[in-house]
């Protein structure tokens, strides 16, 4: 039988993890939340489109242990290329051989899947770039905060000592298991375990630190990322249909060309011009309809695609972060420090 | 004491927890043991999926597809899902966002074959991005290792998912006797303990082998997309042409309720009353050159087929739409009476401002300025009325505020008081003649809209229906019944050709090539009995069945129940409607009289111009010369407008697609004579020559083959070779009946007549006849006025166009090049298609070799294996 004080102010900060020092030590050899910069996405998916081609791919056609799920994912970015490039191919290729009315007819249509396919694509990319700023924007929560993992894989040879690989996922793309330990971990470094949580309760509308922030935030963070991925995956394809419904507009059957006069400057301004009038003029045909066959119908289907784009991203940001958050002037939870425990 | 009590209650307490304790440390203790041998892990209760036919799999993909929305719509609300689940999501968003675009696109095209086959192409698109691995990779993997390497399962939590996905988490769902068996079939040695072992590695291997496989393959199922749609096309084509049929011969029967209802239907209407009644208002007082326009334009029943689809249509009415400027030019006269009848109280008429002018002018308005000309300021007054509006006879009405401004221009100068005061009494009594012109603007709009409704509606809902018909039947746009059936029996004609690709190359170059390779190839078949015969065959048959009654007897019943129900509408016209010039009969003026008399007789209209000693006849005279010459009445006065339209239309769209057919015939017929010496036999009939020189063979070509209306006569005269061309073509189009001891009645070869039907032959004797006499009546530039063969046709110009059709050259360099194209791009994705899908399968000898086989063999010397 025991009684005792104990006064949680006694211990001190961050004694039962290892020093920030310690992590940056350790940041090589395990697994790590990546700052972010502009480029970062490009770099990881120019970085996934070379291993896919010159590892992943010999790997896979040797049928290695080492293969795993992730790469075959990454894979996934060679048919989307060689594919667009088909396509492309399949319109344009032959029409150099054919004669002039054909040759004039065959280009526009040759354009215009250019354009749709570089236009889905852009839409695509687009559609849940915006969901996710929305998300970001309202919640704090950047869905697409990027992490290193660290793989150990079997020795291929007896002797092979090259049994680590980085591979480059993201923090949420799991709904089942988001790395929240990352997050801690980056948190750690900076010598704040709760860093992130933090900024996240505040968001979500306590206005002063919480006592364990993760334990109210991981459940609304997971709620977020189902809901915002589920939009994602709807809203992304009506932008990637705005995209090709834009490039299937006539002011796209004309070719867009540099203007040739002037300096490089003005040319290269001179061009930018004439893509975004293009651009504008498609948008208004697109919102105004064709007159061929179904004016009406093209007018319907054109401004549902357009109003669709746009209301599934409010939407889908909307339905993403609706509850999150908490009533204002929520009473905090946080433990009176002063207070005396007895502890059996 | 207290506290005794107190010690004895917490010891009791410290007793019962002990004693808690320790029983419940027992029971575990006790369960253990007892249960010893029963506890193992839970039992599996994931599964695999059997395999299943095809239509059963796409019919519960469907479901899945429906389950996947509601799943959405659950994690939408709730926020909860799982990563599978998630994944599917991307693929039915893919699916939807497929579906939007096709259907985008679809109201994009022009005709239904093209608006069709972009669903074709969006469900070949998904159909092949499906079939891809399942054709090229998983099913022969199958057949040759025995397992499916897209086999599916669901797992414990009921997902489905499939086996092989994640290379790394294979779950052991095979059975031992499945096993078994596909160790046999990959030929594993079953002496080896550890053979089940080993034949799983080489399943995970050969699976994802055939997974990167595919990821290294599938950008290149578009080209099997678009093999596919290729094919599809002239499925698609026959399909829409058969549906077309049926639903104009549907229709045909309730006519009158389709044009009731279009009359009823408040979208066909084409103007706005309220945007006219604006326009009224605003120019009413001074309507100008553009106002007449529009209002004729508006009221002119044929100006419908101007908003159609089909330029052809447009083109070919506006060349009689002076009715817009006949309806216009009564319009003006009507809207002129109705101002004046209403003057009084109407708009300043400018002729009778003048003498007013004058006389105030006259009064004495001296002095203005060191002017005394009195009339010269009268004048200076009129001049500017007159010189603002333009030429003073064309503007016999002046609006109130128009005179305004120019009364005070012209007073400005003004300073003397009394001329002030005499020049405002001529501007009272100016201004007393201005009443409201309201009336008069609010009555024309009355009479127009009355003349609208009542009138042009009804007529160019008639006209429409009648016009849709037509094209759906027989318009010369891509998809008509007609043409439909046309390029299909052209297709055929170049498939029974069989022109090699380098020939198709040069072909579609120029028209000489095309006529020069057509004309060696027919020449080349001809020579051949049973070719000859089987090419014959194959083009009569298709041109009967172009003939075929059916296409033509709807023809005419619409023809005739429209021509009912206009001719109906347009007697309902009142007389002082604008419209009523429609319908009235009108004569040829002089100048198209003497035309005639000059383009036919040429010689006697000169003789007899000679003979009546004068340098014109009046138009009596000359109606009278026409008639003895035994011009029809029909010629020398016009039917009215709207038969005439009715006519042009009909004759125009059925003439040009059937006559195309027909040279093709006459081509393929003409080598065929020339090589049996039925051509030679005629011609030493037609010249006495035995045979039939190179000159006038070549001659002969250059009108069979690349003949038309423009060249024809220079082609014809300009070799000047001293042949009589009258003879040429009666060796080309007349029947050679003269002969018929041979035994080819007609003029055609043996075996074409065989292998025509009667109504072809008819329609080919027809066309023939045409020929001949549209070549015939071309007049010899070089003999002004001569007509080679006293022949001609009562057709209008336009319609001789259409009656001699494309030229065979023509057509088939077109089509060269269109089939030079289909085939120029199947030789690059063919061959592209080819070496891909031969790669993919080719890679797959290359499966199954499991890197690390050695590890399951027999331990060798009770050691391990990993060091070998």
């Amino acid at each position: 039988m025991q009684t005792g004080n104990v006064n949680s102010a006694n211990i001190p900060k961050n004694a039962y993890y290892a020093s920030g020092e310690a992590h940056k030590k350790l940041s090589s050899t395990s697994d790590q939340i990546i700052k972010k910069t502009p480029i970062t996405g490009a770099r990881i998916v120019a970085d996934k489109l070379v291993n896919s081609l010159f590892i992943y791919a010999p790997k896979g056609m040797q049928g290695s242990r080492n293969s795993n799920f992730y790469e075959f994912l990454s894979m996934g970015l060679i048919p989307n290329i060689t594919g667009s490039a088909m396509l492309i191919a399949l319109f344009n290729a032959a029409n150099k051989s054919f004669n002039m009315p054909d040759r004039a007819f065959a280009s526009i249509s040759g354009r215009k899947m250019t354009y749709g396919v570089i236009f889905y694509a852009i839409g695509k990319w687009l559609g849940s770039k915006l969901i996710n700023k929305g998300v970001q924007l309202k919640t704090g929560v950047d869905l697409e905060m990027p992490y290193k993992k660290v793989v150990t894989e079997l020795p291929d040879y007896p002797g092979d000592k090259d049994l680590t690989r980085i591979e480059y996922h993201r923090v949420f793309e799991s709904a089942d298991f988001p790395r929240f330990d990352l997050i801690n971990k980056m948190g750690e470094q900076q010598g704040n375990r709760h860093l992130w949580w933090d900024k996240i309760a505040r968001k979500m509308g306590f206005k002063r630190p919480l006592n364990s922030p993760e334990q109210l935030v991981q459940e609304k963070v997971k709620e977020v990322v189902v809901k915002s991925s589920a939009a994602k995956s709807i809203s992304s394809f009506i932008w990637a249909a705005l995209g090709v419904a834009l490039a299937a507009q006539a002011p796209f059957e004309k070719k867009i060309s540099m203007p040739i006069s002037g300096t490089r400057k003005e040319k290269v301004l001179g061009l930018g011009r004439q893509f975004a009038s293009t651009l504008k003029n498609s948008f208004v045909d697109l919102y105004n309809g064709n007159n061929l066959k179904f004016t009406y119908g093209s007018k319907i289907v054109g401004r549902t695609i357009i109003f669709g784009a746009l209301a599934s991203t409010i939407l889908g940001v909307y339905n993403a972060t609706r509850g999150f958050k908490v009533a204002q002037n929520q009473r905090d939870t946080q433990i009176d420090i002063k207070k005396e425990y007895e502890v059996q | 004491m207290n506290n005794k009590i107190n010690t004895s209650i917490q010891s009791n307490k410290y007793y019962e927890q002990t004693l808690r304790r320790e029983i419940a440390r027992q029971d575990i203790y006790k369960s253990f043991v007892l249960n010893a041998n029963s506890i193992a892990p839970q039992q599996q209760r994931a599964y695999l999926l059997k395999t299943r036919n095809p239509v059963s799999s796409f019919i519960i993909s469907v479901a899945d597809t429906g389950k996947d929305i509601v799943e959405l719509g659950k994690a939408l609300v709730t926020g909860k899902s799982n990563d599978n689940q998630l994944g599917r999501f991307n693929d039915l968003g893919m699916k939807l966002g497929g579906l939007g675009i096709a259907s985008y696109l679809f109201t994009r095209r022009g005709t239904g074959t093209k608006s069709l086959m972009e669903f074709v192409g969006a469900g070949a698109f998904f159909a092949t991005m499906a079939a891809w691995p399942r054709l090229l990779i998983s099913e022969p993997l199958k057949l040759r290792y025995g397992f499916d390497i897209r086999q599916q399962y669901i797992d414990a939590q009921g997902r489905k998912k499939r086996l092989y996905l994640d290379n790394q988490f294979v779950p052991d769902l095979y059975s031992d006797k499945e096993i078994d068996k596909i160790a046999d079939k990959m030929g594993v040695d079953k002496s080896n303990p550890e053979y089940r072992e080993l034949t799983k590695e080489k399943m995970r291997t050969i699976a994802l082998q055939g997974n990167t496989l595919w990821m290294l393959s599938a950008g290149f199922s578009p080209l099997l997309t678009s093999m596919i749609c290729n094919l599809a096309e002239r499925g698609i084509t026959k399909y829409i042409v058969n549906s077309q049929y049926n639903k104009i011969l549907n229709q045909t029967d309730n006519l009158d309720k389709i044009i009731a209802s279009r009359i009823a239907d408040p979208s066909f209407n084409l103007v706005d009353f309220k945007e006219i009644q604006h326009m009224l208002a605003r120019q009413a007082k001074e309507p100008g050159e553009d106002f007449y326009r529009q209002i004729s334009t508006m009221l002119d029943p044929f100006s419908v087929i101007n908003n159609a689809k089909d330029s052809d249509d447009a083109n070919l009415v506006s060349e009689l739409t002076s009715a817009a400027t006949k309806v216009k030019k009564q319009l003006q006269q009507q809207f002129n009476a109705l101002k004046a009848s209403s003057l009084g109280d109407g708009i300043i008429e400018t002729d009778s401002l003048i003498p007013i002018i004058k006389r105030h002018a006259a009064g004495g308005l001296g002095d203005l300025q060191g002017n005394s000309n009195l009339d010269a300021f009268a004048a200076d007054i009129i001049e500017k009325l007159i010189e603002t509006k333009g030429k003073k006879r064309d503007i016999p009405f002046i609006s109130l505020e128009k005179f305004d401004s120019i009364f005070k221009e012209a007073t400005k100068t003004a300073t003397d008081p009394a001329d002030l005061e005499r020049l405002s009494k001529l501007y009272r009594e100016c201004v007393n003649m201005q009443g409201t012109s309201k009336e008069v603007v609010e009555k024309f709009c009355k009479s127009l809209e009355k003349v609208y409704s009542e009138q042009t509606r009804p007529i160019s809902a008639q006209f429409s229906v009648f016009a849709d018909f037509l094209n759906g039947l027989v318009g010369q746009k891509y998809e008509s019944l007609h043409t439909s059936i046309h390029l299909n029996s052209i297709d055929a004609l170049m498939d029974s050709l069989d022109i090699p690709y380098k020939e198709l190359r040069i072909a579609r170059n120029s028209i000489s090539n095309a006529s020069g390779i057509l004309q060696g190839r027919l020449a080349e078949i001809a020579s051949d009995d049973t070719n000859y015969e089987k090419l014959i065959g194959d083009l009569t048959s298709k041109q009967a069945k172009f003939e075929s009654g059916n296409v033509d007897k709807l023809l005419t019943t619409i023809k005739q129940k429209i021509q009912k129900g206009l001719t109906a509408a347009f007697e309902n016209i009142p007389d002082d409607s604008p419209l009523a010039v429609l319908k009235t009969q009108t004569d040829l003026d002089l100048k198209s009289l003497v035309e005639i008399a000059k383009d036919r007789y040429y010689d006697s209209y000169q003789e007899f111009l000679a003979q009546s000693g004068k340098q014109n006849l009046d138009k009596e005279e000359l109606i009278e010369f026409l008639k003895s010459k035994g011009v029809k009445d029909d010629l020398l006065s016009r039917a009215p407008l709207f038969k005439r339209i009715v006519n042009l239309f009909v004759e125009e769209k059925g003439a040009g697609i059937r006559a195309t057919g027909h040279r093709y015939i006459l081509e393929a017929d003409f080598e065929r004579r020339l090589h049996t010496g039925e051509l030679q036999e005629y011609w030493k009939y037609l010249t006495g020559q035995d045979t039939i020189s190179d000159e006038v063979l070549k001659i002969c070509r250059s009108i069979i083959y690349e003949g038309s209306m423009n060249d024809l006569a220079n082609k014809f005269y300009m070799d000047g070779n001293g042949v009589d061309p009258v003879k040429i073509l009666k060796l080309l189009f007349a029947d050679s009946d003269a002969l018929a001891q041979n035994g080819t009645p007609f003029g055609l070869a043996k075996s074409t007549y065989e292998s025509c039907d009667k109504t072809l032959l008819e329609k080919l004797i027809a066309t023939r006849e045409n020929f001949y006499k549209i070549y015939a009546q071309m007049t010899d530039h070089a003999r002004l006025g001569h007509n080679i063969a006293g022949v001609g046709t009562d057709a209008l110009q336009k319609t001789q166009y259409s009656m001699l059709g494309r030229s065979g050259a023509e057509l088939f360099m077109d089509t060269a090049g269109r089939m030079f194209n289909d085939k120029h791009w199947m030789r690059i994705f063919g061959t592209l298609t080819g070496v891909v899908v031969g790669l993919t399968l080719f890679t797959q000898l290359f499966f199954g070799k499991a890197k690390n086989e050695h590890l399951y063999n027999k331990k060798e010397n009770g050691g391990v294996n990993a060091s070998k």
